[in-house]
């Protein structure tokens, strides 16, 4: 067990640093002012609300995703401190900053259970991008979570507008009150997190591209 | 540009392996929304072209995160003392990875085509919306790989490419972009629905939006060349680039109006025809739907067949057109989607009853409670049985219901029951009696001159 000393504060700081977090925060606080401020101006226009519902989400969630990059690679692994919880603090506190603020713009858009949605959907991309971050690495990371956003908007432009659904697997776009989809952002938010919180995003040293 | 660079930035870059995912984005966004069973080479073509909606972000994410990669792969001070001026071998990078989703559009919608082909019964694909899907792909490549040189972080790429998706998606609808300029959005063009087979793509508006983004295009990587200094080439250019968004924007006049000038525009064609009661026509591109549109209509015709004043032909009749000629039944649309045989089947029945409009169109005027009355029995003896509402609220989005707000909602609710069992009654009449009572009374029932007491 490690015990919090003296210089864990220092340790948490240059954590954070290392991760980017401060812009990641200030990515954060920009997204959601983009997003406020277009729905307030253009929220009556059903196409730039159902393509909100999903992209502001899926902008905060691969700032979140890219934020898992360290710059160290392999040489952390010989930290004598496990990294985990210090992992599970940033992503995990780092998501729900863009929870919670994304949550904020969301109050009075013009469709029901807006608040939840971007919520929800800020988790599962969230989950998304921490998935690919454990295969591809941190700075790949949106790769996924873009590709399925565009693809969950290709199938299904007007998402939870539609009177009907969208089918198979484009739970983005699945009204607030269905608990599969409830289901899936969690699953992948939770795997996403415990496995980059445990094992760490992979390393990127043999990446060629 | 060096051949011998491109090859390898082609070969070696992220493009290969994002082909897949390329291609399938392209495959959906092409595919799922086209009806099944025929093709209307306007509709593909649009469609094709409104692929590029997705694959433009995402090959400004490829070009983005390719733009940092000698930074970060700390190649940059290696790179600086190669012989060749650094931005040839960004060109070469940039046109390396956008190939790949130029591409996966192109194999995405000559696939698409190839398919179209076999079940094509009239015309041939418009060219320019397929040309600005490809030049809007091209943009969004040079934009994305603008941003990655000047901004190269590593959350450039998603940031970019999620951004540009919302450009696009929101560029048409957007009150603050000056209409000539929303003229000049892609999607604007390619999703307008006003485009119809009678009149082809009028007014083709792909050659000034195909100026404008190779004018974006240029300017962008433009911009980058200046990074590495002030040089001739890259102010010639940047001023072609420019010159030629600003040409875009001249040639796009806002005086020409989506609206389609007139009868002397259409396209010529000689409509097919089928039905049994009556003769069903359909534009020749329409051929493949005409058989199950004309089962409808002869289904919702055939029991007023033979009476005077019953529409003797139903036909696609453009609004441009002003209303359509007595005695024609107006089909708004051809059964090419299973949810259209319903709405088709009300807009059939109200025309038949004296009531094309509703309360939802414009004209002439929503249905009377007896026209109700006859046209919900039309349509549930033609076998399109709705569910049928309780109160009013539920049946809020039907057609077939008069209009008549002045009404509290309990007097609706009131009103609604009467015509349901007014429809109970005459449904529950022989066959004999329905026809002995339409042919006494169908022409006041179209001139609106019966009360819901004057039904059997």
């Amino acid at each position: 067990m490690t015990r919090f000393t003296l210089g864990t504060p220092r340790l948490i700081w240059l954590y954070l640093r290392a991760r980017l977090a401060g812009s990641t925060m200030a990515g954060l606080v920009l997204v959601t002012a983009a997003g406020w401020a277009s729905v307030r101006r253009y929220g009556d226009d059903p196409t730039v609300l159902s393509i909100a519902l999903t992209l502001f989400p899926l902008a905060a969630a691969c700032l979140v995703g890219v934020s898992s990059h360290g710059p160290f690679g392999e040489a952390e692994r010989t930290a004598s401190r496990h990294l985990a919880r210090y992992r599970l603090g940033h992503l995990g506190g780092l998501a729900l900053l863009g929870a919670g603020l994304l949550a904020g713009a969301a109050d009075g858009w013009l469709v029901a259970d807006a608040r939840w949605l971007v919520v929800r959907n800020l988790t599962g991309f969230t989950g998304l991008a921490l998935l690919t971050a454990f295969v591809l690495g941190g700075r790949l990371s949106w790769v996924v979570p873009v590709a399925f956003g565009l693809a969950t908007l290709a199938i299904a432009p007007r998402g939870v507008l539609d009177a009907a659904p969208p089918t198979r697997w484009a739970w983005p776009g699945w009204p607030g009150a269905d608990g599969r989809a409830t289901l899936i952002a969690l699953t992948l938010s939770t795997a996403g997190l415990l496995l980059v919180a445990i094992r760490g995003a992979h390393s990127e040293a043999e990446t060629t591209v | 540009m060096n051949a011998r660079l491109l090859r390898i930035e082609t070969r070696r870059g992220v493009g290969v392996a994002a082909f897949p995912v390329l291609i399938g984005l392209a495959w959906w966004s092409t595919h799922d929304r086209l009806p099944r069973g025929g093709t209307v080479w306007l509709d593909l073509s649009l469609n094709i072209g409104s692929s590029m909606l997705f694959l433009a972000p995402a090959a400004a994410a490829l070009t983005a995160w390719m733009a940092g990669r000698d930074r970060r792969r700390r190649m940059d001070d290696l790179l600086a003392t190669t012989p060749l001026p650094p931005i040839r071998r960004e060109l070469a990078t940039w046109a390396g990875t956008s190939l790949w989703p130029a591409l996966a559009y192109l194999a995405a919608g000559s696939y698409v085509m190839v398919m179209a082909m076999r079940e094509a019964t009239w015309g041939g694909p418009p060219l320019s919306p397929i040309l600005v899907g490809l030049l809007t792909v091209v943009m969004g490549a040079a934009v994305g790989f603008t941003a990655g040189t000047l901004v190269p972080s590593r959350f450039t790429a998603p940031l970019v490419a999620i951004a540009l998706f919302f450009s696009l998606g929101w560029m048409p609808n957007a009150e603050v972009v000056p209409w000539r300029l929303r003229l000049l959005s892609p999607l604007h063009f390619l999703d307008f629905e006003g485009y119809t087979v009678l009149f082809g793509l009028k007014p083709d508006r792909g050659g000034p939006i195909a100026v404008w983004l190779v004018g974006i295009t240029i300017s962008a990587l433009a911009i980058v060349a200046f990074r590495h200094g002030l040089s001739g080439r890259a102010g010639a250019a940047l001023t072609i680039g420019v010159g030629l968004i600003v040409a875009g924007l001249a040639l796009t006049s806002p005086d020409r109006t989506m609206d389609h000038a007139a009868a002397a525009d259409v396209v010529p064609y000689a409509p097919v025809c089928g039905g049994t009661a009556i003769p069903v026509c359909v534009h020749p591109a329409y051929e493949a739907w005409l058989p199950r549109t004309a089962r409808l209509v002869d289904s919702l015709v055939s029991p007023l067949a033979g009476i005077p004043g019953v529409p003797e032909r139903a036909t696609q009749y453009a609004s441009q057109f002003g209303p359509p000629p007595v005695g024609t039944l107006n089909l708004q649309w051809v059964i090419d989607d299973d949810r259209l045989e319903y709405w088709l089947s009300q807009s059939i029945a109200l025309e038949l009853v004296g009531a094309a409009g509703s309360r939802h169109g414009s004209s002439p005027a929503p249905p009377q409670p007896s026209q109700s009355v006859v046209a919900i029995w039309l349509i549930r003896q033609a076998g399109q049985d709705p569910a049928l509402p309780e109160t009013f609220v539920e049946a809020v989005e039907w057609d077939l219901l008069p209009f008549t707000p002045e009404l509290t909602l309990d007097q609706r609710n009131t009103e609604l029951r009467d015509i349901m069992d007014a429809v109970n009654r005459f449904a529950a009449l022989d066959v004999a009696s329905q026809r002995a009572w339409l042919e006494a009374h169908y022409s006041d029932l179209v001139a609106g001159r019966l009360h819901l007491k004057d039904l059997p």
